[in-house]
């Protein structure tokens, strides 16, 4: 098959990548497959065709998000411990976030989420909120990683604006049921319960039942 | 896996003890639904039953982590409340951390 090579010249008896990867850059394959090199350039060439750059700029990101998310996680375990959270309660909010994803959010313009919550064990007035909602029970208890709430009412919560609460990604909580996965995006709210407007919302026939 | 000794055993029941006057105390008051006591009741009849039916040091943190995630995300923090009832939740930590270790003993 004739193919153009990087300086849209055609390719007659190039070598695709796949050779390349095949004198130990498998690393690199995954970013210019489908581009057909002649056989002159070597794979150490590819640091002048920026793919190396490019490798290096993402692990430098990696780093980079793992600090802030370190320093956040930081900040938030002071605010805890300063707002009277027992240090086991402190450690437990932490982990119940993706830890990569952890952020000290303070809100700069007031905004709507979602509680979830039940007759008999999770209250409405709660501080675990998410800006999801999900089309079916299982789906809400599964993603949002809910231990102790059958997730059968909903409603929405107003986070006004000066708000410090803490964002990310829910984390698996395997240690109570192997299918609490997680990975949803939740809000965990902090400061007084009454500074947030909770508000019940009826949804008909939210899970296909009649 | 760690398994309930004599010691434990009598740390839990003393818990159960005082989380049974906790509940004894609420039923005593007017409690209506939705509120925060009628959520705390609940709870606390829950976190009864789940240390009764421990069997395993995992059994009884997974029992104290649920009651106390109530009380973390339910109650305002400053409260004496809720000072007053993660205690219930802290000491079920505390007896996690008294549990024999087995493998520790075998050495």
């Amino acid at each position: 098959m004739m193919r153009r090579d990087l300086h849209g010249k055609l390719d007659g008896d190039g070598i695709k990548m796949g050779q390349a990867v095949e004198t130990g850059v498998s690393f690199i394959a995954p970013l210019v497959i489908g581009k057909v090199m002649t056989p002159s350039v070597a794979p150490q060439s590819l640091r002048s065709l920026g793919v190396l750059e490019n490798t290096k700029i993402s692990t430098a990101q990696i780093a980079l998000e793992r600090q802030m998310a370190a320093q956040n996680i930081k900040e938030a375990r002071n605010l805890l411990r300063n707002a009277g959270v027992p240090r086991e309660e402190v450690n437990k909010v932490v982990r119940s976030f993706d830890l990569k994803t952890f952020r000290v959010e303070r809100v700069s313009s007031g905004r709507t989420e979602f509680r979830v919550f039940d007759d008999f064990s999770a209250r409405l007035e709660g501080r675990y909120v998410s800006p999801d909602l999900f089309p079916s029970q299982t789906e809400t208890i599964t993603r949002l990683a809910l231990p102790s709430n059958s997730a059968t009412r909903f409603g929405t919560v107003f986070i006004p604006e000066g708000s410090v609460v803490f964002t990310g990604r829910v984390a698996p909580q395997i240690r109570f049921s192997p299918a609490l996965t997680g990975g949803s995006r939740q809000t965990f709210l902090t400061g007084k319960l009454t500074d947030f407007k909770f508000e019940e919302i009826y949804v008909n026939n939210k899970f296909g039942n009649k | 896996m760690s398994t309930i000794n004599s010691v434990t055993n009598k740390e839990i029941a003393s818990l159960i003890t005082k989380i049974e006057s906790l509940i004894a105390e609420l039923k005593n008051s007017d409690v209506s639904n939705d509120s925060i006591e009628f959520y705390l009741l609940n709870n606390l009849v829950k976190y009864r039953q789940s240390l009764v039916a421990a069997n395993s040091k995992q059994d009884v943190e997974n029992a104290a982590s649920i009651f106390g995630r109530f009380c973390t995300e339910s109650m305002d923090w400053e409260t004496k409340d809720y000072q007053k009832y993660i205690q219930l939740s802290e000491k079920g930590y505390a007896i996690t951390r008294g549990f024999a270790n087995k493998a520790t003993h075998s050495i």
